[in-house]
């Protein structure tokens, strides 16, 4: 069986890297380290899952997070939101499926995105 | 193949010349109906021709037989082209489809290839050989069958071409007709020929005449070409006399269809020629559609129409006329169009020129003659310039013009031609024909060269020359065809150059000239070079007979043609005069029309003057003048039309004045009106109309029947006046004698001395004298029985009216019949208009009865005054009783009974309160109902009751026995509806009875008795009030002084305005800030002046916003200047004052603000300046916060990938290295979480997010994330809640989270041993808590002051067991106080310590969470 597609949306390419690294034996990532193109590419692919930043350069985080609830192509997708604003944290909180505050468990991200899966 | 020379060589070769020359031009002419088809006859006449002579040239048989076989395409097609020519030229061209012209192509086709393939057949020639005669030789053939199936064709078609022509000749004339002629000739001549050769009577044998025909036949098509112009007579006649008009022509078929137009026409209607033929009227009409419409179905009419707008716009006379054909049937219509402008209209001059044109220069207005050079050469041959030629009288001057070029182009060309064969001759002729050649070379070039030669002479030489030549041949030859062609050519040519009579002599002289010849031949004088000797009579007799028939022959047909070239160029000729003259005739009219227009102008502007001043008199007259048609129908009304009826003119014009009728008037009056006016006489009476609003007015009006020249009547003139006035007054008057004739007073009108002049009927009724006995009588004489008149002049009515006074009196007089009556009279002067007494009026009123009931009056007067006096009495009477006891006496008085006694209603019961003194038995008296029976019925039906005798009474009571009571009244004393009680009178005098008067007077006094009696009330009650008023006042007065001083000594600003903002009162705090020291100053200022000019509008605003809502109390702040120019704050309560629910005004309580609202500004600015301060931390901190943790992830994230073996297997030492290094991390999150929580809070940017949450929920969490921890270090970790805590709680659970892990975490990190406990509880009903206890070592009580101090520890001791940021119990302190809570601490050194967190218990927003 084919593994599910896990997109990674961050601008710290450390970050992008481990969050892949993490999730790479069971899904599939594909990592954008831009906003505007976190778009472009949702237009074209349905993930399973998203691992979302907030600050990012081009459209914001908060932006993409509403376009893909705006949007019932999604209605499957699994949104883990990593930030470090603790009070972004709790305004997006509703949106997401699960918010992690930086500096996130890798233990802790690979155990949500199981479960997530 | 060879040739030789043959004699007959030249007139072939001439032919085929002219006919080349047809060729040619038809050609160029082709677009001309018949040319096109001409061309096709020409071209195969030419290849006839020129076969025909290379055959008679040819030497050998083979030459011959080729060129005579080639001889058949133009034999065979020939009779086709003329087919086609005759039929298109006569029109019928719709005859000639494609298929027509292919099935007759069909024979002439089979004819030509079976000619050229006769040899082997022998189809066309059986047989054929060479034949000579002389020098002559041509082939002699045997015609096989298909030659006579050609023959027959041939002719059959020949027959029916030459119908086609008869028949239009017949139909033509003029030019027509003359070109027909000469075709007719062209055509028949070579069949002529052509006969004489297939039936042998060729006058030499074997010569084929045919080809000789064709030159007389191309003889005629030339004179057809050049002479009628064959080929573009259409276009040419057309050019030349309609083009040259400037009229423009349109002819229409009977369909409307456009068969022609002229150029003038197309330029009217700006459609070019081209384009307008074959279309309909309307197509060409259509910006004019109107007029098609006009003339659509007109055959004849002569009108003037306007076309186009503005500057284009252009009159022009249109003539319609019919076209018939000679059965006089309608074949279309002519209409010409002129132009009638100034522009348009053509001069006399120019007409003059066109008609000059028409007459002389017909052939120079042709567009290409003369004026264009095409090289020299050419223009020599062809002789493109003019000679000034004289034409003769009779003689169509065209014609004649182009004979005479046509026959010095025929000249130019033969010169050559001569010049060459004189040199041919000078080589090898005969001396002879040297001669011959030289001297008609001589000839020619002078004939043709030297055109100032008059044409006649010219002529006439050239003919004598053709004549020479052909007696030459003739007697060279004898009487070859050669000779006598040239002897009909010089006929021909005679008759064409100079005219009938030449060509008759000419006629002679060649026939006599023949016979002589032949008469010199048959006696020998001479011998011919080639004459057979045997046949010598014969021949010479008939070849003298067939030439004089055949000249003679000619002759007279080309007579006959000219002459009636002649006619027709004569009819055409009296027609353009007859044009012209009708043209000018129209000119001449269009001009008297012109001036005869202009004078009726000027007549008409005279007259309109004159009319201008009639008109202004009409305009301006007082009177209502009318002009109405014969029907009454309205034309003019001049403004006092207007004025009078209501109507404007507008409306009234082409309205019938009947809209006036009022319909009170009757019919038989407007019968009788209608009649005089259709009389023709003046009718004059009054109208009562009706104007526009309905109401009604009288007019005196006159009525005028205007007639024409013939006597009739054209129209009505009414003069009206409004009489509404005098006839009203006329009826006022009528009114006024119908109202003293009819009137219920009497009336007389006295003259001067006072006698009698009228009296009206009222008076002969009331006095019993007729009028005739009044007449001159004295009025007091008369009803008073006095013989004679008494004197009356210094009685005080006669002084009075003498004096012009009106007197007024009474006078008892008496009546015929002598009894007495009493009159009171008015008697006035009349004045006449100077102001003299001229009547006297006196009008009179019987009243006699009035005096009676003034008596009656009177008597009732006197009850009154008693009733009167009794009431001031009664009024005066302030003691109850003393009041009482006077009723009853008055009472007894007033109506004379002697008792009276007063009961009032009490309970139920009639109490007796007064009596009169003899009833002293019934003091205290009460009556029930029952016991006075008559009291109590007066009592329920507030009627008196009265009893006549009451000592006989049934129920008479006892008590009153004494009093022997007869008469009694009992009368209910009523004060409104309710009656009070009743009062009782007797008499004791037997038989005297209560009058209807006397109880009508005791009602009233009942009612004056309730009257007092209330009126005692009130007095009593109104003392009470007064005293109690007095007091009120009294306390008020107090009060109100009470508070003026208030308002009076207080320091804020009171005032009261009225409704306009005027103060009405304004205390000395006021005053003050206003500047001024007395009220009276402030008082009628305005409030608004108070503020700044800015401010005035929006203070206004806030004023009329609380009128009009009516609300009680407002608040406001506005700026004032002070009388010191300060500017000062001030906020102001204001009331609305009411009275009697109105708003009368405002009143004011203000103060000083100033100092106030400097504060507040200082504080919102200070507020904003925060404000800004805790954003500007708010964004230090999300950035601070993600630069921390982004790195942090960074460390954790590989490290635990490392851990995990993500870059491959690690060694021990390494493993725990990463273990410390995740430790660390997880440290240095915690400190960075704290550092940031706490920074959030100091800058007041940390926000609750609550939500109702499962306090289970919130166990289970600290469970999990505390019980590793504790279990890790040997402690137990217990969670319990109690029973009776909510099940959901209201608040942050993330935040209380975070408090309780903080509290729990401490507890953990400083005990070693035992437990760690967190309940939750609920204290209070309203508040919940959260208890974290521990048996660690306790906190000193120095240090528990400072616990919850950022950075403090106990001990401030660093170690690695109890490590931390130090912000831990500080944030948790100012998480609670976020929420609402307190933290509380106890704590025992040795047993442990207690945190406990108290927070109250809230509901969500806006709901009620029980």
């Amino acid at each position: 069986m084919d593994k599910p597609l896990a997109l990674v949306i961050e601008d710290d390419p450390q970050l992008s890297q481990i969050f892949t690294l993490t999730l790479s034996d069971l899904f599939e990532t594909e990592t954008i380290i831009d906003g505007s193109q976190a778009l472009v590419r949702l237009s074209e692919i349905v993930p399973k899952l998203v691992v979302l930043d907030i600050n990012l350069p081009g459209v914001s985080g908060a932006k993409i997070l509403s376009t893909i609830r705006s949007d019932t192509r999604f209605h499957a997708t699994r949104i883990i939101l990593a930030t470090a604003d603790s009070r972004q944290a709790d305004e997006l909180r509703d949106q997401a499926d699960i918010v992690l505050l930086k500096p996130i468990s890798t233990i802790q991200l690979r155990d949500f995105a199981e479960r997530l899966r | 193949m060879q040739f030789e020379y043959s004699p007959y060589i030249p007139p072939l070769l001439i032919a085929a010349i002219v006919s080349a020359i047809v060729v040619i031009y038809a050609w160029m002419r082709r677009s001309a109906s018949g040319a096109l088809a001409l061309f096709v006859l020409a071209i195969f006449v030419l290849e006839w021709i020129l076969s025909y002579s290379l055959e008679i040239m040819g030497m050998g048989l083979e030459t011959k037989y080729f060129w005579g076989v080639m001889e058949y395409i133009g034999i065979a097609f020939v009779p086709y082209g003329w087919l086609i020519f005759s039929i298109a030229y006569s029109g019928q061209e719709r005859i000639l489809s494609r298929r027509f012209l292919i099935l007759t192509a069909l024979i002439p086709s089979v004819t030509v290839l079976l000619a050229w393939t006769t040899r082997w057949h022998g189809l066309v020639w059986s047989e054929y050989h060479i034949a000579s005669q002389g020098i002559f030789s041509a082939l002699e053939v045997s015609h096989g069958p298909w030659f006579f199936v050609h023959l027959f064709y041939s002719y059959t078609i020949l027959v029916i071409g030459a119908y086609f022509l008869v028949r239009v000749l017949f139909q033509r004339k003029g030019m027509y007709r003359g070109q027909i002629v000469a075709m007719l000739i062209a055509v028949l001549a070579p069949w002529v020929g052509n006969a004489l050769f297939l039936t042998g009577n060729s006058p030499i044998p074997y010569l084929d005449l045919t080809p000789f025909a064709f030159t007389v036949s191309v003889v005629a098509v030339a004179w057809a070409v050049f002479g009628f112009h064959l080929v573009d007579i259409t276009p040419l006649a057309r050019d030349s006399v309609v083009d040259s008009m400037r009229e423009g022509m349109i002819v229409l078929d009977v369909r409307g269809n456009v068969v022609d137009i002229n150029n003038a026409a197309a330029r009217m209607i700006g459609v070019p020629v081209a384009d307008a033929i074959g279309k309909t009227a309307d197509d060409i009409f259509s910006p004019w559609s109107y007029l098609v419409e006009r003339f659509r179905n007109i055959l004849e009419a002569k009108d003037e129409i306007l076309v186009g707008e503005g500057e284009a716009k252009r009159r022009y006379e249109v003539r319609l006329s019919p076209l018939q054909d000679q059965q006089s049937q309608l074949v279309g219509r002519v209409i010409m169009l002129r132009a009638m402008d100034e522009r348009g209209l053509p001069s006399p001059r120019f007409a003059a020129e066109a008609a000059t044109s028409l007459n002389n220069e017909h052939t120079t207005s042709r567009p290409e003659s003369g004026t264009k050079s095409r090289g020299w050469l050419i223009d020599f041959f062809l002789v493109t310039e003019q000679s000034d030629l004289k034409i003769p009288s009779g003689v169509n001057p065209n014609w004649y013009r182009s004979l005479e070029q046509n026959f010095t182009i025929a000249l130019r060309i033969g010169f050559p031609v001569l010049v060459i064969g004189t040199i041919i001759a000078s080589l090898g002729g005969s001396p002879q024909s040297l001669i011959l050649f030289l001297m008609n070379a001589m000839c020619g070039g002078i004939l043709a060269l030297a055109r100032r030669i008059p044409f006649r002479a010219r002529a006439a030489w050239a003919i004598f020359l053709v004549y020479a030549v052909g007696l030459v041949e003739i007697i060279g030859f004898f009487h070859l065809a050669g000779g006598l062609l040239l002897f009909i050519s010089a006929i021909i040519g005679a008759i064409l150059a100079i005219g009938r009579k030449a060509g008759l002599y000419t006629l002679f002289i060649t026939i006599i000239t023949l016979f002589f010849l032949e008469w010199g031949i048959s006696q020998g004088f001479f011998a011919p070079q080639a004459l057979q000797s045997s046949t010598l009579i014969e021949e010479l007799v008939s070849s003298f007979f067939i030439f004089s028939s055949i000249a003679s022959g000619v002759y007279f047909t080309m007579s006959a043609a000219l002459e009636n070239l002649n006619n027709s160029w004569h009819l055409e000729a009296q027609a353009a005069n007859l044009l012209q003259q009708e043209r000018d005739l129209l000119e001449q009219r269009v001009e008297e029309r012109t001036h005869d227009l202009a004078e009726a102008r000027d007549e008409a502007v005279i007259v309109s003057r004159q009319m201008q001043k009639y008109y202004l008199a009409i305009e301006q007259s007082g009177n209502t003048i009318v002009i109405t048609d014969t029907n009454g129908n309205i034309e003019y009304a001049n403004p006092r039309f207007e004025q009078t009826t209501g109507y404007s003119i507008a409306e009234a014009l082409g309205n019938n004045l009947r809209m006036l009728k009022s319909d009170h008037q009757s019919t038989d009056f407007y019968k009788q009106l209608w009649q005089t006016l259709s009389r023709g006489n003046i009718w004059r009476g009054e109208f009562l109309n009706k104007r526009k609003d309905g109401s009604l007015y009288w007019e005196a009006a006159t009525i005028a029947p205007l007639l024409d020249q013939a006597g009739m009547i054209t129209n009505f003139v009414a003069n009206k006046e409004d009489v509404t006035e005098s006839r009203q007054a006329q009826e006022q008057l009528q009114k006024l004698s119908r109202a003293v004739e009819q009137s219920g007073n009497t009336v007389i009108i006295m003259d001067r001395n006072g006698l009698i002049e009228y009296v009206n009927p009222k008076f002969s009724e009331l006095t019993g004298f007729s009028p005739e006995e009044a007449f001159g009588k004295s009025p007091i004489a008369l009803m008073n029985g006095l013989g004679s008149t008494p004197d009356f002049s210094q009685d005080q009515w006669w002084l009075t009216v003498n004096a012009g006074g009106i007197w007024r009196g009474e006078f008892r007089n008496h009546r015929k019949d002598g009894s007495v009556f009493w009159e009171s009279a008015t008697i006035a002067p009349v004045q006449n208009h100077r102001g003299d007494v001229i009547n006297f009026v006196e009008i009179k009123q019987d009243i006699t009865e009035q005096k009676v009931l003034q008596e009656q009056l009177q008597k009732q007067n006197e009850y009154l005054s008693i009733l009167h006096q009794v009431t001031l009495d009664l009024l005066d009477r302030r003691e109850i009783t003393d009041l009482l006891k006077t009723i009853v006496d008055r009472s007894a008085v007033l109506l004379d009974a002697p008792f009276s006694e007063l009961m009032l209603e009490k309970d139920g019961v009639l109490m007796v309160e007064a009596f009169t003194g003899n009833q002293q038995s019934l003091k205290g008296d009460r009556v029930t109902r029952g016991e006075a029976i008559l009291s109590w019925q007066a009592f329920d039906t507030r009627q008196p009751v009265v009893l006549d005798d009451y000592s006989t009474w049934e129920h008479r009571r006892e008590i009153y026995a004494p009093g022997k009571l007869h008469a009694t009244v009992d009368f209910p004393v009523l004060a409104g509806n309710r009656c009070l009680g009743i009062l009782a009178l007797g008499r004791s005098q037997p038989g005297y009875k209560f009058t209807t008067e006397q109880i009508e007077t005791g009602v009233l006094f009942a009612r004056l008795v309730a009257l007092v009696l209330d009126n005692a009330n009130l007095y009593d009650s109104a003392m009470q009030e007064i005293a109690e008023r007095k007091r009120a006042e009294y306390l008020l007065l107090e009060s109100e002084i009470r508070f003026r001083q208030i308002v009076e000594n207080a320091s804020d600003i009171i005032y009261r305005t009225d409704m306009d903002g005027n103060f009405t009162y304004a205390n000395p705090s006021a005053l003050k800030l206003m500047g001024y020291t007395r009220e009276e100053e402030a008082l009628g200022r305005n409030y608004l002046d108070l503020t700044t000019p800015e401010f005035r509008q929006k203070l206004k605003r806030f004023y009329d916003h609380q009128y009009l809502s009516k609300t009680q109390g407002t608040y406001y702040e506005f700026p004032v200047i002070t009388v010191d120019g300060q500017l000062i704050w001030v906020g102001q309560n204001v009331q609305i004052i009411l009275e009697n629910e109105q708003v009368v005004g405002f009143q004011s309580v203000a103060r000083n603000i100033t100092q106030l609202k400097q504060a507040q500004e200082a504080l919102a600015l200070s507020r904003d300046q925060a404000l800004d301060a805790s954003r500007f931390k708010s964004q230090l901190l999300s950035r601070v916060s993600h630069e921390l943790r982004t790195p942090l992830g960074g460390i954790l994230g590989y490290a635990e990938l490392l851990q995990y073996k993500a870059f491959g297997p690690l060694t021990e030492k390494q493993d725990v290295a990463l273990n410390n290094i995740i430790e660390s991390t997880h440290y240095l999150t915690n400190i960075v979480s704290d550092l940031l929580d706490e920074a959030q809070i100091e800058s007041r940017s940390l926000g609750l997010h609550n939500a109702y949450f499962s306090s289970v929920d919130l166990c289970e969490k600290i469970k999990s994330t505390m019980s590793t921890l504790a279990n890790k270090k040997g402690l137990t970790f217990l969670v319990d809640i109690a029973p009776d805590l909510p099940s959901e709680i209201y608040g942050d659970i993330t935040r209380l989270q975070q408090v309780i892990t903080n509290l729990a975490g401490n507890a953990v990190k400083f005990t070693r041993e035992g437990e760690v406990s967190v309940s939750l509880k609920r204290p209070t009903p309203t508040y919940w808590s959260i208890e974290v206890r521990d048996s660690g070592a306790g906190i000193p009580e120095s240090e528990r002051q400072n616990i919850f101090e950022p950075f403090r520890q106990v001990n401030n001791s660093i170690t690695r067991e109890n490590r931390g940021s130090g912000l831990g119990l500080a944030i948790t302190k100012q998480l609670v106080e976020l929420m609402g809570g307190q933290i509380h601490l106890e704590s025992q050194i040795g047993k442990g310590s207690l945190f406990a967190v108290i927070l109250p218990i809230i509901n969500a927003p806006g709901e009620y969470h029980g």
